[in-house]
């Protein structure tokens, strides 16, 4: 297609040197946009492209001015290109005459001038936005020095990949492997800063070991980064401060070295500032303190809570780091067979890209390729409402012509015009970029990696500058380029007429085809979105609220307490007029619960790793109307002292005993013949009932396999604060008596954090409603597009074909007649290009298909609805148009020239 | 004397090219700063042939044999006259250059 395209572009060069070197140099530029692909991938070709297609134009340019200059050898036109005052015309000189040239036609036409540079500007704005975020979030190096060498370490799983991995891998592939400078892991860490526990500053740590700063390339401008000692568990506890930190909270007073500050409540010594260039992508938001990690490496710690980053030796390239970890991990197969699972692959070098973006990046290039549409559309109207204007000036081209300007240079001058409005649409289009960015971040929910230090800069300037100016060479060939069928002698031949039409009706049946992949496109992903919300849980949230405590914790921390809290709470407000349930849980319906290894307690080498573990009391099931398939529910009986009970989900029952698990027993916590930590040693639990399977761990997965504790019997580490679901009434009043209820029995259940179950629903589906609004915006955008290129298209059908239209009428030809011809040769390219968008669709729609769900990519009701809206609405846009023909005077129409 | 001809001039300095040898050739010498894109390429052509510095070669002179699809082109005596001059432009600029600068006495 750009082949194509630097082909037409050749035509703005004199015919000659076009006729001697016009195949090679198409050659050339596929040869060279081919190598640049190879070195520097699709943006180098891009740019390699335009740089191709300016060089034409700057040609063009060069032969005018030059051929005066050398006194003209094909043809007598040139005179008027001499510069009167210094006898020679240069690049510039010849450029300069045609922009000033443009500018005065594009300003003695403003209502088309404002049409063709707001068209532009919604397509490029919108097109800079999304690639500001793209290039930010994807593109863009990482901010460390030496960028290339830091990478990311993954472990690798039969078909996946685990970013984060147990302290003791990070502790065992340091030590082992040989191919890196430094390889560290990190932490986020919730902290709060003050003397006093009520009065504190929640602060947010990121929990680092020594080598994090050889790392990633930074060291404390002040102060010292971390030494081996600072790790010691028990030893003396030291902080480092963010740069903006230190300026905020201590004023950037030098003094703060040597000072002890409370982090939670435990003094750390200030040892080291951060410069104010440290910037860490792997975390999101802002960074306050940084906290040395001190941990014991324990190879019976299975939680995978530590990612690994990496600085790779000074040349090392990825196959030589693939073998050395390899090494490292026949190592420690060999060393650590006991906790190597089957599936285990290893570790494996993983970019930032694979690990952050992963599936972000699908969404990102989805919404790379929707933007492209519409800027696409948005180009086929302008070279529509060009080729008409073309047209309108037949009489200018002829005089020109006729007073000696060359073809070449009355293209040249058409492209120059063009050239203006796609800069002025692109300066214009920064603004909204501007505006956009800030929008699109707003508006998506899953917070993008890096998306702190997303904004329009020189790179969104220069690809914005890039992309206006081959919009230009888009939409202002077709319309500049002489017609060759009609080429030949005689004055400056423009195209007929007919001719014109026919070529925008191409135009709107591409813009169709494109709305309607875009259409289908966003269709698709609100049927996702639709059909998530509607689908059944397992669970009725309707009408629970959830309510928590965020400081119980700290008020109440002996568990015996708050246990007894608890059973107090829940048996005071099942009391409570118009409640039908009352229930606590470790943690509420999607959301991320605890995940322990749990199998039969006779069968210690059989277990699920990732059971889904969640303490509840006796109410929960009634709460959220779970169902009960066999079995009894917990009872108030099941307390500490009794025999440990557990009900599980039907997954997991099917899994161990064939459905039938009432009455069998569950080691919970225990993985190879261990458990992972001593509270969780005891006797094993007895399955006393079987809960039907919800979708709780996402709306989108099935039923993972689930046990349920008995909060009154549960190991007091892993008790953690309750979440209380109440079901009844949850309106303002209601929940104001629940509040009370709860605060007369006791007072440290009053600070409470009330929320409709449904709102957690909803908030798990931000993501799919992001992707839906955001390509709904697209294909929302390219349908009004469409709609006023078809508009376009038929009123100036319309005006052409006044006088036949005038002559019919007075004829006797009913008015309904004539707008149903009208209207039909107007939709008729439109449906050809729904077809082809149909067929289109079908192949497009594949690469959405791991957004979808409920829905396939090929839904025929889906595609159904966008196809009739998209008639519908082009019927409108050529109706309307149509109609306002009629309503002409037949005599004012016959006048018509 | 144009950049595009210098540089071109001094690609067919050493030996006959055509048009995409040239291309590399120039981009080579300049380190990759230099890109000569097609339009300028071949029109650079056509000014030097006209000028009288380069000139293309017959069929049977190109190096590939008459069946060559490449067509060659050849520095021409007043083309070398034309760098060499330039050089000498080049010399002088320098020695102004230093001479302002007192690296150099007059």
């Amino acid at each position: 297609m750009l082949a194509a395209l630097y082909r037409a572009a050749l035509r703005l060069l004199p015919r000659w040197l076009r006729d001697r070197h016009g195949e090679a140099m198409v050659e050339l530029f596929v040869r060279d946009v081919r190598a640049e692909r190879r070195r520097g991938g699709a943006l180098a070709a891009a740019a390699a492209a335009l740089a191709a297609l300016t060089d034409v134009l700057r040609r063009g340019w060069a032969e005018r001015g030059g051929r005066a200059r050398r006194g003209d050898r094909r043809s007598g036109a040139g005179a008027e290109d001499h510069d009167t005052m210094t006898g020679r015309v240069g690049v510039m000189g010849s450029f300069k005459r045609d922009l000033v040239h443009a500018v005065r036609s594009l300003v003695r036409a403003p209502r088309f001038t404002v049409a063709a540079v707001a068209t532009l500007a919604l397509g490029i704005g919108s097109t800079s936005a999304v690639f500001t975020v793209v290039d930010g979030v994807m593109l863009r190096p990482l901010p460390f020095p030496d960028a290339d060498r830091v990478t990311q370490l993954a472990w690798e799983r039969g078909g996946g990949m685990a970013i984060s991995v147990p302290y003791y891998k990070v502790h065992f592939w340091r030590d082992r492997a040989r191919v890196f400078d430094a390889l560290t892991t990190y932490a986020v860490l919730a902290r709060t800063l003050g003397e006093d526990a009520n009065d504190a500053l929640p602060v947010r740590a990121l929990g680092v070991d020594r080598e994090f700063f050889p790392t990633v390339g930074y060291a404390p401008v002040a102060g010292r980064a971390l030494v081996p000692d600072d790790q010691r568990p028990g030893g003396e506890r030291v902080a480092l401060l963010t740069f903006d930190f230190w300026q905020s909270r201590y004023g950037g007073d030098p003094g703060v070295l040597g000072r002890s500050i409370r982090l939670s409540g435990t003094a750390h010594t200030v040892v080291g500032v951060m410069g104010e260039d440290f910037d860490f992508p792997y975390v999101n938001g802002a960074l306050h303190v940084l906290v040395p990690l001190a941990l014991e490496p324990n190879p019976r710690d299975e939680s995978e809570n530590f990612p690994i980053l990496a600085r790779l030796a000074p040349g090392v390239g990825p196959a030589l780091a693939t073998a050395d970890l390899e090494r490292v991990w026949a190592e420690f197969q060999q060393e650590h067979g006991e906790i190597v699972n089957g599936s285990d692959e290893g570790m494996t070098l993983a970019s930032f890209q694979r690990v952050y973006v992963g599936n972000r990046a699908t969404v990102l290039w989805v919404l790379a390729g929707a933007i492209a549409m519409v800027l696409l559309i948005a180009c086929a109207n302008v070279a529509s409402l060009l080729m008409a204007r073309t047209t309108e000036r037949r009489r200018e081209m002829a005089v020109r012509s006729a007073l000696g300007a060359s073809r070449g240079a009355i293209t040249r001058q058409l492209m120059t015009e063009s050239l203006v409005l796609a800069v002025v649409g692109g300066i214009l289009g920064v603004g909204a970029a501007w505006v956009g960015v800030d929008a699109l971040l707003a508006l998506n929910p899953d917070p993008l990696p890096r998306a702190d230090s997303i904004g329009v800069d020189g790179r969104v300037l220069a690809f914005t500058f890039g992309v206006s100016v081959l919009t230009a060479f888009l939409f202002g060939l077709p319309a500049a380029l002489p017609a060759s069928r009609t080429g030949g002698s005689g004055p400056w031949s423009m195209r007929t007429t007919s001719e014109v039409s026919a070529g925008r009706k191409v135009l709107i049946g591409a813009e169709a085809a494109l709305s309607m992949m875009l259409l289908f496109g966003a269709g698709l992903l609100v049927t996702t979105f639709v059909q998530l919300t509607r689908s059944d849980p397992g669970y009725d949230a309707g009408d629970v609220t959830s309510i928590e405590f965020p400081g119980i914790a700290r008020a109440v921390p002996e568990s015996e307490a708050l246990a007894e809290l608890e059973t107090r709470a829940e048996a005071a407000l099942s009391e409570m007029p118009g409640v039908h349930g009352v229930g606590w849980t470790s943690s509420l319906p999607l959301e991320r619960g605890l995940n322990l290894p749990v199998g039969p307690d006779d069968r210690p080498d059989e277990v699920i790793g990732a059971t889904e573990w969640r303490s509840v009391s006796p109410g929960y099931l009634e709460a959220l109307d779970l169902e009960l398939v066999a079995g009894r529910d917990l009872g108030f009986g099941d307390v500490r002292g009794a025999e440990p009970v557990a009900l599980v989900n039907e997954t997991f029952a099917n899994y161990f005993f064939a459905g039938d698990a009432v009455g069998e027993r569950i080691a919970i916590g225990r993985y190879r013949g261990q458990f992972i930590a001593p509270e969780l040693e005891g006797p094993p639990s007895l399955i006393v009932g079987v809960v039907a399977d919800q979708r709780d761990i996402s709306l989108r997965s099935e039923a993972r396999a689930t046990v349920f504790v008995s909060r009154a019997q549960m190991p007091s580490l892993l008790a953690g604060p309750g979440k209380l679901l109440v079901e009844g009434p949850t309106d303002r009043a209601a929940l104001d008596q629940l509040l009370a209820g709860l605060e007369r029995v006791a007072p440290e259940l009053s600070t409470a954090r009330v929320s409709p179950l449904s709102s957690v629903v909803a908030a798990s589906l931000v993501s799919e409603r992001f992707h839906a609004v955001l390509l709904g915006t697209f294909a929302m955008l390219a349908l009004v597009l469409t709609a006023l290129g078809i508009a376009g298209v038929v009123s100036y059908d319309v005006r052409r074909r006044r006088r036949e239209i005038g002559i019919r009428m007075a004829l006797g030809e009913g008015a309904g007649q004539v707008v149903r011809g009208v209207t039909a040769q107007g939709m008729r390219p439109v449906l050809l290009g729904l077809a082809a968008g149909i067929v289109g669709s079908l192949f497009l729609t594949r690469a959405l298909s791991s957004l979808l769900w409920g829905v396939t990519s090929t839904d025929p009701r889906t595609m159904a609805v966008v196809a009739v809206t998209l008639s519908l609405v082009a019927l409108l846009a050529s109706w309307i148009p149509a109609r306002g023909a009629t309503r002409a005077n037949p005599v004012d129409a016959l006048r018509a020239d | 004397m144009k950049k595009p001809w210098l540089h071109i001039l001094l690609a067919l300095a050493t030996e006959d090219r055509y048009g995409s040898a040239i291309q590399e050739e120039v981009r080579a010498l300049s380190g990759g700063e230099v890109r000569l894109w097609p339009a300028t390429l071949y029109g650079s052509f056509e000014e030097l042939l006209e000028a009288g510095w380069i000139r293309q070669l017959d069929e049977h002179e190109q190096p590939g044999g008459a069946g060559g699809r490449e067509r060659y082109y050849r520095i021409t005596p007043s083309g070398r006259a034309a760098l060499s001059a330039e050089a000498r432009r080049f010399d002088a600029m320098a020695h102004t250059v230093r001479t302002r600068l007192g690296e150099e006495s007059v």
